[in-house]
């Protein structure tokens, strides 16, 4: 029966593209069904099928597939509140913020029990510019979990939304004390500051927002216009230059990114992205964009020697390292790895290697 | 289908104040921008709106740009001409005569006004996908094309454009504001399905075209002007996706700065340093980018003193998902963002904004904000972008304490509309407006407000020595007992838009003047007396 209801489902989503579906249309099931519900106590065995090709798809960041799986789920078993859960919070990460919060909304009417998961739904509607009910229902979610830190942090820019900066500053200073390191909170909290005219503890909030995460553009906006006020223009001036080397770069990241939400294994936009990443600076983000990105082409020997020489431009030789074991391997046979990778063990002053890629080369190319 | 976040917050009804007569006050006429399947960015912007009192007959005329298609492009045939008509003084428009009608250009955006001969009839600047055009008027009897003498070219596209004396030589300058580099044939058309937007495929751009520089040209005062845009400095900065302009004194030095609004790149303060050169100061003085350090899609632009403060603040209509921003005056000679103090910032979080403006609608002695919205994508209407194509335009009433509560505008509903300029068109002494929607008819909204004890108005034109005839770039004061206004002279609109030379004050229960204070341009100030309100001052400035 299961199964059968899954074919349907799929014949359904074939029928019709998944981006184009308003999840308002799919089917509801009978009152009451799921108000029992507890995810604790689902089993395995009873996961609808489509279930694993949505989590497969969300490992893979494939969103299309994951959206497609949660809308068959959806139609062969109506109203099955995880799938609900997971296409709002997959919705809102699309920025299709109606339908996120229509769909978070639809599991809080299945499984009214479970208002603590429904953090999404209060992002959604902040994202929408309501701000009011944004902050209604974050404090719904806090009642039940007062100490999470994203709703806390929801809250806090609900409030500042709503013209209650004091409270905003208060919330905010909650989530400091939680996650002493939540940088986006340091930055929240020096625009407040900066807005309230408290001008020197926005600078020192500034600061240490930038500190944690020197490669946020947003960082070094706030600390520019702070500095700027203060009447330090050559500061200002300063982080101005660093926020605009970032920021003409974030720009085209969050593109590429939201690109790829729709795209998620077109190779030349992972690529564009490593590139942009390697860009900035930051070795962490460019290594985590790699890692996609050879995923993505698993044996592309290309896109390793292209992943290479952006780590050895950063000088992160660990993780070039890494890049060049597995060309050793993938490019074998092939010369001018090789070539590339005796200049590369050239660049890291490891002797040894060196020589060896020179050889493997000379001989490959019969030099 | 409205976007899910003012299905939740329903939209409070229209103030009885505006009323559309369009259909009365110009019949039949309506602009073109393309096709309606927007296949391509050039077909987005639509035409303009050029208030003005052009015949001199005390009545405000309208010129509506029109636009092209690229298919009339492509066989070379010339763009659908901009059209005069003149007003008959109640708000309706009757079609100027052969004598004023000028030829189609290329594609038509907006333009701009200014007398940059000194003659004491208001020219016109043309905007266009192509070089900028300019019609001499011919002392109230009709329009003469006299682009080729101008030298304003070259022009690739240029979207709004605003007259100003930035040198104070008494010669009308001129700034245009270019957008980017199109060649049809080697951008992506909408339907090979390269560019998305939340997953559905739409016109590629402004991402990946080439952004242009804004140019001033320097006015010779006898129709001639000379590109002065790199001895400005004006190269200083990158080139942008350049929409909307405005020209302010923002700084109080008593000379012109001007501001532009860039899609998607950070918009831009040229501050004047008062030596024939322009300093880039956006980020600086806080209005380049919104709050959080990011750029928006910028378009319209609303300029005035609505704090209060003796310098304007400005209003910056954006693309759906980014708020509308009011970057208003402060300390120094910097802006702070108040979008969300003022209550706007959340409403308009859906919308798409374009042609927007100050004034005190209400005649309560404080000023309003108009704007009017539209997507550039038909689209919107898809499934999944909280957003729609046609969409409400709003009347932002002051509520004081910094505040504005948002309520439809008209009893239109949901339009698509584009630039929009204000002028008191039926000579009542209430601001009313002009709007073009995109592929459709021209709006006018006749405004209804009361005139009684509590609504006073003064309205203020003034008589420059000099070219500078209609004094752009004078700020005008009114002190009573208790209390001051002060605004502004400029023709510049915002987006592809421009208005009459003359200042409109709201005045409330203000019953009584003791002055009006008028700081001409170069600085000289003059004291004039203003004796009874509710009518139309015309101020000459005093021989040396």
């Amino acid at each position: 029966m299961i199964a059968a209801l899954v074919c349907t489902a799929l014949l359904f989503c074939a029928q019709q593209q998944p981006l184009e579906l308003d999840p308002r249309t799919l089917p509801s099931a009978q009152a009451g069904r799921w108000k029992d519900f507890d995810p604790a106590k689902l089993r395995a065995q009873e996961l609808p099928p489509s279930m694993r090709e949505v989590k497969a798809a969300l490992e893979a960041l494939d969103y299309p597939r994951a959206l497609a799986g949660l809308q068959a789920t959806l139609t062969g078993t109506p109203d099955f509140p995880p799938a609900w859960h997971q296409l709002g919070v997959l919705y809102f990460k699309l920025q299709r913020y109606g339908d996120g919060a229509a769909c978070l909304e639809r599991y809080l009417a299945v499984a009214p029990q479970r208002i603590g998961d429904t953090r999404v739904l209060a992002h959604c509607y902040y994202s929408l510019g309501d701000y009011a009910r944004a902050r209604a229902h974050y404090e719904k979610v806090l009642a039940v979990h007062p100490e999470e830190v994203e709703a806390l942090r929801g809250h806090a820019l609900a409030l500042m939304r709503l013209a209650e900066p004091s409270e905003a500053l208060v919330e905010l200073e909650q989530v400091l004390k939680l996650a002493p390191g939540h940088q986006e909170a340091w930055e929240w909290k020096a625009q407040i500051l900066f807005d309230l005219e408290e001008l020197e503890p926005a600078r020192a909030a500034a600061e240490h927002a930038r500190d944690l995460d020197p490669f946020s553009p947003r960082a070094w906006f706030l600390l520019g216009r702070v500095c700027a006020d203060l009447g330090r223009d050559e500061d200002a001036t300063a982080a101005n230059r660093r926020f605009q080397e970032l920021n003409s770069i974030s720009g085209d990241l969050r593109q590429v990114e939201s690109d790829l939400c729709y795209k998620p294994g077109d190779v030349a936009l992972l690529k564009h992205l490593a590139e942009l990443r390697a860009r900035t600076g930051d070795r962490a983000r460019t290594r985590s964009d790699l890692a996609r990105l050879f995923s993505a082409a698993p044996t592309s020997i290309e896109l390793r020697l292209f992943g290479l020489e952006r780590l050895a431009a950063l000088g992160d030789f660990d993780a070039a390292r890494l890049v060049a074991q597995k060309l050793e391997q993938l490019g074998a046979q092939d010369a001018n790895t090789w070539k590339q990778l005796e200049a590369f063990y050239a660049r890291a002053k490891d002797r040894q290697k060196q020589i060896e890629a020179g050889e493997r080369f000379r001989r490959l190319s019969g030099k | 289908m409205i976007f899910a976040a003012l299905q939740q917050q329903p939209v409070p009804p229209p103030l009885p104040l505006f009323e559309e007569i369009g259909e009365q006050a110009l019949p039949g006429v309506r602009t073109t921008c393309g096709t309606s399947a927007k296949d391509y960015i050039l077909e987005v912007n639509g035409g303009g709106v050029l208030l003005a009192d052009f015949d001199g007959d005390g009545k405000t005329d309208v010129v509506i740009v029109d636009g092209s298609t690229l298919a009339r492009a492509a066989k070379g045939e010339p763009g659908f001409p901009p059209r005069l008509f003149l007003g008959r003084g109640d708000g309706t428009f009757m079609p100027a005569g052969e004598s004023w009608a000028m030829g189609g250009g290329r594609f038509g955006m907006g333009g701009a006004v200014g007398d940059y001969d000194g003659d004491g009839w208001l020219d016109l600047a043309i905007t266009q996908w192509g070089p900028t055009r300019l019609f001499h008027n011919e002392a109230g009897k009709g329009f003469r094309e006299v682009t080729e003498k101008a030298g304003l070219g070259p022009g690739s596209w240029g979207s709004s454009a605003a007259f100003l004396d930035y040198d104070h030589d008494g010669k009308l300058d001129l700034f245009v504001v270019n957008y980017l580099e199109f060649d049809p044939s080697k951008v992506h058309a909408r339907a090979e399905g390269l560019c998305n937007w939340k997953g559905h495929p739409v016109m590629c751009g402004p991402q990946g075209m080439t952004p242009l520089r804004s140019q001033l040209f320097h006015g010779g005062g006898d129709g001639s002007f000379t590109d002065v845009s790199a001895a400005a400095k004006l190269e200083t900065a990158a080139p942008a996706f350049g929409l909307g302009v405005m020209t302010l004194d923002f700084d109080g030095d008593g000379d012109t700065d001007i501001y532009v609004t860039n899609d998607s790149t950070p918009n831009y303060l040229w501050e004047n340093l008062g030596d024939g050169t322009f300093r880039e100061v956006g980020f600086l003085r806080g209005v380049s980018h919104d709050a959080n350090g990011k750029e928006q899609a910028s378009m319209g632009i609303a300029c005035a003193d609505w704090n209060g403060d003796g310098r304007d603040d400005l209003f910056v209509t954006n693309f759906s998902g980014e708020t509308k921003v009011l970057y208003a005056s402060g300390k120094g000679a910097s802006f702070r963002e108040r979008s969300t103090s003022a209550g706007i910032a959340g409403p308009t979080m859906g919308l798409l904004g374009w042609g927007a403006s100050f004034g005190d609608y209400d005649l309560d002695g404080d000023l309003d904000l108009a704007f009017f919205d539209g997507h550039v994508y038909p689209e919107a209407d898809l499934p999944g972008t909280d957003t729609s194509y046609a969409q409400l335009d709003y009347l932002a009433e002051n509520v004081g304490s910094g505040r504005f509560a948002l309520r439809a505008l008209s009893a239109l509903g949901p339009a698509v509309s584009r630039a929009s300029a204000q002028a008191d068109l039926d000579g009542d002494g209430d601001l009313d407006l002009v709007a073009l929607r995109i592929d459709g008819p021209v709006r006018v909204l006749r405004n209804r407000a009361l005139h009684d004890a509590a609504h006073h108005w003064l309205g203020v034109r003034l008589r420059a020595r000099g070219g500078n005839r209609f004094a752009l770039g004078a700020r005008v004061t009114l002190l009573w007992k208790g209390g001051s206004a002060s605004a502004e002279m400029r023709t510049a609109g915002g987006f592809q838009a421009a208005v009459p030379p003359e200042l409109h004050f709201g005045l409330g229960s203000v019953s009584a003047l003791e002055k009006v204070r008028v700081r001409w341009p170069g600085g000289v100030e003059q004291d004039f007396e203003a004796k009874e309100l509710d009518r139309w001052l015309v101020l000459e400035e005093r021989a040396p």
